[in-house]
């Protein structure tokens, strides 16, 4: 039994390698149809396959073991009770036919030896609550009680904020307050923690260290749900819940029915391209099919349509072409000015429309300022700058360029 | 329609085609399941031959149990030579250790069919599953997850629920066969008392399957609704927790699985019914029986040993045997015609053969530039429909070894059209592609993957070594060659941090993706490609890492085009392609600012130079 239900594990586990390889190969698709891999896609997913055999065949093994030891001892009781009862029978005790009963009693206390066999699935259930109970075991993060933020226009201040992953720093004592309603741009290379900072305020993650307050109130004071009444956000692979267009804008807003998202669709600039489907905002979302510029501006509109004190906006315009990224833009600094902003910022154009701008190096904040301030650091500039690289010439010239970014 | 998800035209783009879940017939989707199963079974049938001719064995004490009681009770004990009784006990008790010896000999050979049955049905799901995607069927966000559960679920199912038929409802019929064979030569004149209460019991039996397999396929139907929302709500949990929504989205899958629960309900119900079947079947024979035997014995047609044998059987072997038919075989029967049915249509797709376009007169290599053209564009037209704008129109270009070409314009003007274009992965309606003078579609598909990679936005990097992501096109490449990609490209750091070419990457997704395209971008640089297409491969990279990847592949030998996702990318470009709408314009960067307004535009919105909001 203990060694079954060992098989079992084995088993699920191969099986669970199996099926991760097949989604990312089929997250994978474009590559491989560009690349011409299928067939070799194929085998790679089932490289485990031989292995899930055997283990198969340990089962079985297994299990005829257990079988033949129920089957032994079936005809030992059968055969006892039948030869007691056949001497009774020679010695007058009993009469013919309750030799029959003493056998058809033997045939229903055995009949439970066979249900023995449903114990494997037993040990198959055993296998799949120990995987269970490590999802339960993991602690939820903890919430508070408050419901509404205090009276403030959303002033967000990170306090000594630091995240690790296992001994590395991704972000180190990040000390930042962004004023209410003014637009901070997040610069710095790949890997330089804009993303894990901006997910912060909305307990996308929370910090190993520190802390996070909008209007002066902890984010983690908030009840469960509220910091998302809190914080907005628009990232660059916004994933679509809902049935319908129309309702996967409002999605998660306290009164879905009643909201104008018109406003919305009009800054993301979704007008165009959803009008053009059949059915409008009516069309379902399973049915779309878009490409990642659009998909990001009904992510934007989403997350404008909460009308968040705070709105972040994570690579959120990356997939648009540079004049409607523009354009865009334009409308969010203009038609959402009252609100907090925070941006992270691949180009310059959009470090430069922001009011300030967070330089963040390897985890920490180099430096804040206005983005004309510190352009004149060159080092700041080589963040944006492709141009200057690109005009070293060959890749080993420029790699020290790159390891220093 | 060959669909490809990212800028097609307008027409198509809300038909993502989805599989139309319940549609399929009831009974057309058991058929299906039926069939499937026959297929991959043929090819075992020397291992269940031998099952069978174990089974012979095993049912050797169904038949001799009724005789030889009867024998040991008229020939022994009622007839005052108990020795003889117990003679034929042990004779008895031989027969079962016979038994036991069969089937502990029949394992291997279960194992011969099911094992290998459940290794063709993962293989048939998996390439299943990746030629429906490849075909451009089902690739709406639910359905690879669901595909990912047919491969733990239904096929695990399906290869359960065949070992335990093999086991069961083999050796339940060996029993109900054997033990009518041997009523029969005990006692003839039981056997239509017996028939006549069996008879409906089977046509009940048969009459409830129908209901039962309707509710059975709707259960299954439920479970995949569960892996299909929560596949979704696991894919997008940052965004849900972001909105607040986590009441919504918990409320939504509660509800699927309630629906399952009651589904599951529903099907016990209908269960229930058949306890009938079993009522009929395996209890009225014996009834009848008592009722007559009185009759039977005073008139002599029956000894006293003869009855108790042939109520043995009965007893003994028929009821149990009837009861555990009906309780859980049909059960087992009717969901693996689901399951199998399931299976059957998700396998059900078979690869699309390359069309050939007609002919190309005169394929020899266009000379534009003084250096011969490695690629050439000769009067390309492209559109996704007879009514749909053309994505391109009367298109020339011509790219030189070592050229370096960028595409620019608006996103959605069909910019990864023409990457697919270029590449082969669709047909022109007029004009061609030649690679080295050659058109894409004279060469053999084989070779045309090899020298022209394209590098797509969502880099593909699999659980697996580092090395057998970066030497993913060029299996076998040395370690040198996978040093000089990774530092040109510029992820020496990440490979180092990663822990080196053999460490494990368990979960792709936990890198970042301008990671992954570090490490794609890699790939290809070591792979023998002669084209390399980046449509928007460096997007999730900063500039500078960027602008050092495009520097690496620029050098590289061969040809460069480069779908751009920053403006730079075209400076850094020896020509552009200008794509507005059908007027495609192509040029060096100084040309086009001068001669293209749209050019220009882009250009003008994209300065290195901070200026003032507003």
């Amino acid at each position: 039994m203990v060694q079954a239900t060992h098989l079992f594990e084995r088993y699920q586990e191969i099986q669970g390698r199996i099926s991760a390889r097949l989604a990312d190969a089929l997250g994978g698709v474009r590559t491989i149809r560009a690349c011409g891999t299928r067939d070799r896609e194929e085998s790679r997913v089932l490289g485990p396959l031989p292995e899930l055999s055997a283990v198969g065949h340990g089962l079985w093994r297994a299990q005829r073991r257990a079988v033949a030891q129920v089957l032994l001892l079936a005809p030992v009781v059968e055969i006892a009770v039948l030869a007691v009862a056949g001497w009774c029978l020679a010695e007058g005790r009993i009469a013919p036919g309750g030799m029959v009963a003493a056998a058809g009693y033997a045939a229903l206390g055995l009949g439970f030896l066979e249900q023995l066999e449903s114990l494997v699935g037993v040990a198959h259930a055993r296998a799949g609550l120990r995987r269970t109970d490590e999802l339960l075991s993991v602690p939820a993060a903890p919430h508070g009680h408050v419901r509404h933020l205090p009276p403030g226009g959303g002033e967000l201040a990170f306090h000594s904020v630091s995240v690790r992953t296992g001994d590395r720093a991704l972000l180190s004592d990040v000390d930042l307050t962004v004023p209410a309603g003014t637009c901070l741009a997040l610069v710095g290379a790949s890997g330089s923690g804009k993303s894990l900072l901006a997910a912060l305020p909305g307990r996308l993650r929370d910090p190993d260290a520190g802390e996070v307050r909008v209007d002066g109130l902890p984010v983690t004071a908030l009840a469960r749900r509220e910091s998302a009444r809190a914080v907005g956000y628009a990232f660059g692979d916004p994933v679509l819940f809902g049935t319908d267009i129309r309702d996967a804008l409002s999605f998660g807003h306290p009164a879905p029915d009643t909201v104008d998202i018109g406003p919305a669709a009009a800054i993301a600039r979704t007008d165009g391209f959803v009008r053009a489907l059949p059915a409008g905002y009516a069309t379902p979302v399973s049915e779309l099919a878009l490409s990642g510029g659009e998909l990001q501006r009904l992510g934007l509109a989403r997350a404008i349509v909460g009308d968040t004190r705070v709105l972040v906006l994570d690579d959120a315009t990356s997939g648009l072409d540079t004049v409607t990224e523009h354009q865009v833009m334009d409308a969010v600094h203009n038609r959402l000015a009252g609100r907090t902003r925070i941006v992270v910022a691949h180009r310059a154009t959009t470090a430069a429309q922001a009011d300030y701008v967070a330089w963040l190096d390897r985890g920490r904040v180099r430096a804040v300022g206005t983005h004309a301030e510190l352009w004149h650091d060159s080092d700041y500039r080589a963040v944006f700058a492709g141009g200057a690289v690109s005009a070293v010439g060959s890749g080993d010239a420029v790699l020290s360029e790159g390891e220093r970014g | 329609m060959k669909w490809l998800g990212r800028d097609r035209a307008s027409h198509g783009r809300h038909a993502a085609p989805r599989a139309s879940r319940g549609a399929a017939a009831d009974s057309g989707g058991m058929r299906a399941g039926q069939r499937l199963l026959v297929d991959e079974l043929e090819p075992r049938k020397r291992a269940l031959m031998r099952v069978l001719a174990w089974s012979v064995l095993e049912g050797l004490p169904a038949l001799l149990s009724g005789a030889l009681v009867a024998a040991a009770l008229d020939r022994g004990f009622l007839a005052g030579r108990p020795g003889f009784g117990f003679a034929m006990l042990a004779l008895l008790g031989a027969a079962m250790l016979v038994r036991v010896a069969a089937t502990y000999a029949m394992f291997p050979q279960l194992a011969a069919v099911v094992e290998p049955l459940r290794d063709a049905l993962v293989r048939r799901v998996v390439g299943g599953a990746l030629d429906a995607v490849l075909a451009g069927r089902g690739a709406g966000a639910a359905e690879p997850s669901a595909a990912v559960a047919r491969l733990t679920e239904q096929v695990e199912s399906c290869r359960n629920l065949t070992a335990s038929l093999l086991r069961t409802l083999r050796q339940l019929a060996v029993t109900v066969v054997a033990a009518l064979v041997g009523l029969a030569l005990l006692a003839p004149v039981v056997v239509p008392l017996v028939l006549l209460a069996l008879v409906p019991a089977g046509w009940l039996f048969v009459r409830l399957l129908g209901p039962l397999a309707r509710r059975r396929r709707a259960l299954v139907l439920a479970d995949e609704r569960i892996s299909d929302d929560t596949g979704r709500v696991v894919a997008g949990l940052r965004d849900i927790v972001a909105l607040g929504a986590q009441d919504r989205v918990c409320a939504g899958l509660g509800a699927a699985i309630d629906a399952q629960a009651e589904a599951t309900r529903a099907l016990a119900r209908a269960s229930a019914l058949r306890l009938t079947v079993v009522g009929v079947g395996g209890q009225l024979p014996l009834v009848i029986l008592v009722l007559v035997a009185p009759m039977l014995v005073r008139d002599g047609t029956l000894s006293p040993g003869e009855l108790a044998g042939a109520v043995l059987y009965l007893v003994k072997e028929l009821a149990p045997a009837l009861r555990a038919l009906t309780a859980t075989v049909g059960d087992w029967i009717l969901e693996l015609g689901v399951v199998a049915g399931r299976l059957a249509e998700a396998g059900a797709v078979r690869r699309p053969a390359r069309a050939s376009a007609p002919p190309v007169p005169g394929a020899g290599g266009d000379v534009v530039s003084a250096r011969p053209a490695v690629l050439s564009v000769r009067d390309v037209a492209f559109a996704y429909g007879p009514f749909a704008a053309p994505v391109v129109d009367g298109l020339h270009l011509a790219v030189p070894e070592q050229g370096h070409l960028a595409v620019v314009g608006p996103s959605g003007i069909g910019k990864s059209t023409l990457a697919a274009l270029l590449a082969g992965l669709l047909e022109p309606q007029r004009g061609a592609v030649l690679l080295r003078g050659e058109p894409l579609d004279r060469i053999p598909e084989e070779r045309l993957r090899r020298e022209i990679a394209v590098v797509p936005q969502e880099a593909y990097v699999f659980a697996g070594t580092v090395r057998e992501n970066l030497a993913y096109l060029l299996p076998g490449a040395t370690d040198g060659e996978l040093d000089r990609a990774v530092r040109l490209v510029g992820c020496r750091d990440l490979v180092t941090r990663l822990g080196g070419y053999d460490a494990e990457l368990a979960d792709p997704s936990a890198l970042s993706a301008g990671e992954r395209q570090l490490i794609a971008l890699a790939g290809v640089f070591v792979s023998p490609a002669e084209v390399v297409i980046l449509d928007e491969a460096t997007c999730h990279l900063d500039p500078a890492t960027e602008a050092l990847a495009e520097a690496a592949f620029a050098a590289r030998p061969g040809v460069l085009v480069v779908i751009a996702h920053r403006m730079d990318s075209a400076r850094r470009a020896d020509r552009v392609l200008v794509m507005d709408g059908g007027f495609p314009t192509v040029g060096t960067h100084d040309e086009l600012l001068a001669g293209s307004a749209l050019y220009a535009d882009l250009m003008g919105r994209w300065s290195l130079t901070p200026h003032p909001r507003g």
